[in-house]
């Protein structure tokens, strides 16, 4: 039920994306709504069924976006990976943690596409631009707490629909449940 | 007989005293009777006009939908032409999402294998080169834009018949790559096809010159071209169906 209902989610901002956020101005940049469902997926979910969401959804990316294919599902695996990891430091799953993970993971996938396109088309390097980078930034920064407001209420929506309760994909401590 | 016509001074009496009061209600029902039918005009009026600003609003509609029609009509031709004019066969499409990256430059259109489009195949518009099929699928492919940093197009200066390579910069813009600086070029010259890739036909429009730098180092003169196509008005596309094209693995 999870995966079905965040891989349907992500369809739709994937489809979002393609399609009527293309039409806004150029100054308007592109909002990365399926970037800010993987950070999501990355701090709410668990290890196992996160990962299997994540790696569908960058296969799907890789359909519509880009030209290596397998370059979407590695990247948001080291995403998902980056923020378990600090999972361990922090408890990020708290709202407060999210937006500046989000800003901090977007530049981490922008080295990581740069130096993955670099290597793999040494004599086509990919162009860097600060300029648009700082604006994808401020974007994921302004429109990230309303965004992960949404994905909050689909997931208490998912929480409230199953018997346990529990974060799906993570044991409870409880050993009888 | 004749004195019962006569009012008797009771008569008067009540006719007098009677009359202004009657005088005045008729008055104030006068007005207010006239104030009703003001009213009732006004209602009616709001109606007529609620009824003509609806008209108004569906002749404007349908004066946005004609002209958007008309300007279709004048893009399809262009393209009919252009389809005329490119050697055959070609098959027409519609792009139905735009890459949301933004470290590439590619397109999804609906047209795909059960189409007969293949891998490699050139995509152009009435304006000039656009890019070449990507990956297709039964009935959408993905198109790669000329723009894509790993597009390349073989191309020739129409005035001064200078070779070289165009290649997407990652941005509206391309650059013409591997041009020595002994080569003449001028600025505001037309970019065309080569036909020497083995992908586009000869003569297609690419872009015009819009700055050369001459550095110390190196053999190449750094060349940018400003794209004919503009690539974020695009809608409708010709694909060129070619089956022997270079880029296939």
């Amino acid at each position: 039920m999870f995966i079905l209902i965040f891989l349907i989610l992500g369809i739709l901002l994937l489809v979002l994306q393609t399609t009527f956020l293309q039409l806004l101005p150029v100054w308007l940049g592109k909002p990365d709504l399926l970037f800010l469902l993987i950070v999501y997926i990355a701090c709410q979910a668990g290890i196992l069924r996160g990962a299997f969401v994540v790696i569908l959804l960058g296969l799907l990316m890789d359909a519509f976006s880009g030209v290596f294919l397998g370059l979407y599902p590695v990247i948001y695996l080291l995403v998902f990976a980056f923020i378990k990891g600090i999972s361990r430091q922090i408890a990020i799953n708290e709202f407060a943690y999210q937006v500046p993970l989000a800003v901090i993971s977007y530049i981490l996938v922008g080295i990581g596409m740069f130096l993955l396109s670099f290597f793999l088309t040494p004599d086509s390097p990919p162009q860097w631009s600060w300029g648009i980078m700082l604006l994808q930034l401020i974007i994921l920064a302004v429109i990230g707490t309303p965004v992960f407001g949404i994905f909050d209420s689909i997931m208490s929506f998912y929480r409230s629909s199953t018997a346990s309760g529990r974060f799906p994909g993570t044991k409870s401590s409880n050993r009888f449940n | 007989m004749a004195d019962r016509k006569e009012f008797t001074v009771l008569h008067k009496f009540g006719l007098e005293v009677i009359g202004p009061f009657q005088t005045a209600i008729s008055k104030v029902s006068n007005y207010s009777g006239s104030i009703r039918q003001k009213y009732v005009d006004l209602l009616s009026v709001r109606e007529e006009n609620e009824q003509l600003r609806q008209e108004l609003l569906q002749y404007r509609t349908a004066n946005i939908e004609y002209r958007e029609a008309l300007a279709t009509n004048v893009r399809l031709q262009k393209l009919l032409e252009l389809k005329e004019s490119l050697p055959p066969p070609t098959l027409t499409a519609e792009i139905v999402g735009k890459d949301p990256s933004l470290w590439f430059r590619t397109l999804t259109i609906n047209r795909g294998s059960s189409d007969g489009v293949q891998k490699g195949m050139p995509v152009v518009t009435v304006e000039g080169v656009v890019g070449q099929i990507l990956t297709s699928s039964p009935n959408y492919s993905k198109v790669l834009l000329a723009t894509d940093p790993n597009s390349a197009v073989d191309v020739i200066t129409q005035k001064t018949r200078v070779h070289g390579i165009v290649k997407g910069l990652g941005r509206d813009a391309f650059g013409l790559n591997y041009v020595l600086k002994s080569a003449v070029v001028e600025k505001g010259d037309f970019v065309l096809t080569s036909g020497l890739g083995g992908v586009f036909p000869k003569g297609l429009m690419v872009g015009s010159v819009l700055e050369i730098t001459n550095s110390r180092r190196g053999m190449f003169q750094k060349i940018e071209i400003e794209p004919a196509v503009d690539f974020s008005q695009l809608e409708h596309l010709i694909i060129i169906m070619k089956k022997d094209s270079l880029t296939e693995d």
